[in-house]
């Protein structure tokens, strides 16, 4: 417990600057001002620990979170989820059954945490001072909770805390899949942003509003986000007349019962979107984003998705697409409209999964030379987000060396302009500016992603095109095959140094890394010193030598590699067309075009560890703070190389 | 029509009413006072601070007036300073501060906005104890009260 002076504003002196003219860090108002500006992490590593002056002005601006994921070895829900009294975001992601869950830990914390929660409410509006609180004592307002093999039933009267502004629910595999929502928005009255999905389909069970609930009184939402729901849409309808604020509603995948086999019976759903759609136009709401997609091809109705989505939203500022919606029409339309689209969201189709998704559909949705068309013309793209529809390995190969990896000097170059017509055209994205992109990528014409040279190209393209990148989630897809008839195989994005991962330390503004591949096998020989670069320890002097002696067994790729370049050239590869962007307002990039000319190459590998192994020490991924390499919650770069690599040297 | 400024050393400044506009305090004076030739005293400027000041307003003399930002980001973003800008502030220490506490009073935002965005960026990178030299303030926490803030900061993976 901390002692009472840190945490008792009235104990706290302001600071004394002895220098007169600094006497505007005084002002809170201006200092607040200032704290507006900073992150998280800068507030956290280092505001709070200047002094009590600056520690009591920016407390309340901690963010601070508590995650746990069952997949990540290492300290036990209950060690971790006691911390939630004061924090003000929780990621949790867990696996269980009815029996345990209900009594479990994370189910008493929450009522624990209430309790906390109420109490702290009681003692402010009875003015007592807590004398026994906590330095950062937000109360918790955005839980995002992944649940495997739990009952979605047993979620419904579920002990959320009554603060929360914010809550993401995914739901995998489950035994039940009904959800009584009137429940919850009784539980959390202060509810703005909600998403539920459960992957195998959901049916929302009951109406929306709570039966007792005041109907003088409207509810805070914002954004509702449903995705695989089978719901009555009179009930939804009649929620929507009490929303005011809301501006985000996506209904993705919708289902009907005849879809998904409902635990109770119910009456027979049907939905008429058009009828939906005219109900929120009348409805004096304004939305940014709107979606209202069927499961099914033979539920669409022919309204017209594009003439919805515009009518409906006027401050448009993000798209979230349903892959069977996205025609080339739809994504003309997007970069004709008025407003700026920042994010992109492209759905898919789950429930059609085979095992082989995303990658199933390339051939048949198209979906991979649209968004990569959009791409190379919107230059307004802040987030993006396609998980479920792969982008093409081919967009980003802008000189064709993606087979280098087959290729032995001498062996005829696998090119030809003719061909390459048919084929989707490399571009340079014009969304220079893009902060998060979560992404996989892949080419379903053949198994070309598994090579490091694909790994290059990818790592290589994103850190050059895209240098204000905060947030990477790169991935592929778990398993391909090109046709029925051939064998599967893992797509692989290769994290040894060679792959050329280290690309990455370009991006001075890097956060979070995750890059997702399930085929460690056949990164096999990947070890600590092809990652030690990720960490501040990893660079110190013995680290660089290992990495120079490891770049020294490269000696005979890179004669190889050179001979290949001038096959390469031979074969009239350097003349290749590239995408250009169709509008004259936004040119093409000849600088990154240049700064792209080594792109795929083992040498440009050698010449950025070089770089970063300089003798003056030049600073890279100074704001990198999480890392993961599977579809895990993220964690310290320390934590996971110190899981992945036990034996690991420690500097 | 030109409006008359007066720093608090007495100085006289002599600037176009749009640009003395950018400040709302002097616009509101001007509209309390009406049509009036009448210097304006600012007492807590001094001319050199004025002089900063009105080049700044000078420059954006024909910008837009600021609308509140609508974000979708609660934490604003320190690193979009205009080149301009960022020459303009490149003075010392004790100027920088004075620029910002003159906006504050003036109640010229956007001059505060840089002002304030200039001291993050100096934050930036830091550790607390280059921030103390940087600014002269003393750390009057015990080693006890600032193991124990890191110790309640920390995520939760670390124990």
């Amino acid at each position: 417990m901390v002692s009472c002076n840190l945490t008792d504003p009235t104990t706290v002196a302001r600071t004394s600057y002895p220098n007169k003219t600094i006497r505007c860090l005084e002002l809170p108002e201006i200092m607040q001002h200032i704290f507006s500006f900073l992150d998280s992490r800068t507030l956290g590593n280092t505001v709070l620990l200047v002094c009590r002056y600056w520690l009591e002005l920016s407390r309340s601006r901690m963010e601070r979170r508590v995650h746990w994921d069952y997949r990540w070895t290492g300290p036990g829900l209950e060690t971790v989820l006691p911390r939630l009294c004061g924090a003000s975001l929780a990621q949790v992601c867990f696996e269980g059954d009815e029996e345990n869950l209900t009594g479990t830990v994370f189910k008493d914390l929450l009522v624990a945490y209430d309790n906390w929660y109420q109490e702290g409410q009681r003692e402010q509006q009875h003015r007592r001072p807590t004398v026994k609180g906590r330095l950062f004592n937000a109360p918790l307002t955005k839980l995002e909770a992944t649940f495997c093999n739990v009952p979605m039933s047993v979620l419904s009267d579920f002990p959320f805390p009554s603060s929360l502004s914010s809550l993401i629910l995914e739901i995998g595999s489950s035994q039940t899949n009904t959800f009584d929502p009137s429940l919850l928005l009784k539980q959390c009255p202060l509810l703005e942003d909600l998403l539920i999905a459960r992957w195998e389909g959901w049916f929302v069970d009951g109406p929306w509003i709570p039966r007792d609930h005041d109907r003088r009184q409207t509810f805070r939402l914002k954004g509702i986000a449903l995705i695989y729901p089978v719901f009555r849409q009179s009930d939804l309808e009649d929620l929507l007349q009490f929303t005011p604020n809301l501006v985000e509603l996506k209904l993705a995948g919708v289902m009907d019962d005849q879809s998904l086999e409902v635990s109770k019976p119910c009456d027979r759903i049907q939905y008429n979107r058009q009828g939906f759609c005219e109900l929120v136009r009348s409805l004096p709401i304004k939305l940014d984003s709107f979606l209202f997609s069927f499961l099914s091809p033979t539920m669409q109705s022919d309204d017209g998705t594009q003439s919805i989505v515009t009518e409906l939203c006027p401050n448009l500022h993000e798209w979230c697409l349903w892959t069977p919606d996205t025609t080339p029409a739809l994504l003309k339309s997007l970069e004709s409209l008025p407003n700026v689209i920042t994010n992109l969201e492209l759905c898919w189709n789950y429930l059609e999964d085979s095992g082989t998704q995303p990658c199933r559909q390339d051939s048949e949705a198209k979906v991979p030379r649209l968004l990569h068309q959009y791409l190379c013309n919107s230059p307004h793209l802040l987030r993006l987000k396609s998980l479920q529809a792969a982008y093409p390995l081919r967009g980003m190969d802008l000189h064709r060396r993606v087979g280098f990896s087959w290729l032995t000097p001498n062996t005829e170059f696998p090119w030809s302009a003719s061909e390459d017509k048919k084929l989707i055209q490399p571009g340079i994205w014009a969304c220079r500016k893009l902060k998060k992109v979560e992404l996989v990528v892949h080419d379903h014409e053949g198994s070309q992603i598994s090579t490091p040279v694909s790994s290059r190209i990818i790592f290589g393209y994103i850190s050059r095109v895209c240098p204000e990148l905060e947030f990477v989630d790169l991935r592929v897809p778990r398993v391909c095959r090109k046709d029925p008839d051939s064998p599967l195989y893992q797509p692989v994005i290769f994290k040894r140094l060679d792959g050329g991962m280290c690309f990455l330390t370009r991006l001075k503004k890097l956060q979070l890394l995750k890059v997702c591949t399930e085929a460690w096998v056949a990164d096999f020989e990947c070890k600590d010193v092809d990652l030690n670069w990720l960490l501040m320890g990893g660079r110190d002097s013995e680290e660089k030598q290992r990495r120079k002696e490891k770049m020294s067994e490269w000696q005979e790729w890179l004669d190889e590699e050179k001979q290949l370049e001038l096959e390469r050239l031979a074969f009239g590869v350097g003349e290749a067309p590239i995408l250009k962007s169709t509008d004259p307002s936004n040119p093409f990039d000849t600088k990154v075009y240049d700064q792209l000319k080594d792109l795929g190459l083992l040498s440009e590998v050698k010449a950025v560890v070089e770089e970063m192994d300089r003798e003056d020490e030049p600073e890279y991924l100074a704001q990198f703070s999480e890392l993961s390499f599977g579809l895990q919650l993220g964690q310290r770069p320390e934590t996971i190389m110190n899981r992945v690599f036990p034996e690991r040297r420690r500097p | 029509m030109p409006v008359i400024l007066v720093s608090s050393d007495n100085q006289d400044f002599k600037v176009d009413k749009e640009v003395a506009e950018r400040s709302i305090l002097i616009k509101n004076m001007l509209e309390d006072v009406g049509e009036s030739d009448s210097p304006i005293p600012l007492p807590n400027v001094t001319a050199a601070v004025l002089t900063k000041v009105i080049e700044y307003c000078e420059h954006h003399r024909n910008d837009p007036v600021q609308v509140p930002e609508e974000t979708d980001d609660p934490r604003k973003r320190s690193n979009d300073i205009e080149e301009w800008d960022m020459k303009f502030m490149q003075v010392d220490q004790e100027m920088l501060f004075e620029i910002i506490l003159a906006a504050n009073y003036l109640d010229i935002k956007p001059l505060l906005d840089v002002g304030c965005k200039t001291v993050a960026n100096i934050i930036k990178g830091k550790t607390p104890e280059e921030i103390r030299k940087a600014f002269n303030i003393v750390n009057d926490f015990t080693p006890e009260e600032e193991a124990q803030i890191k110790k309640e900061n920390e995520w939760a993976e670390d124990r």
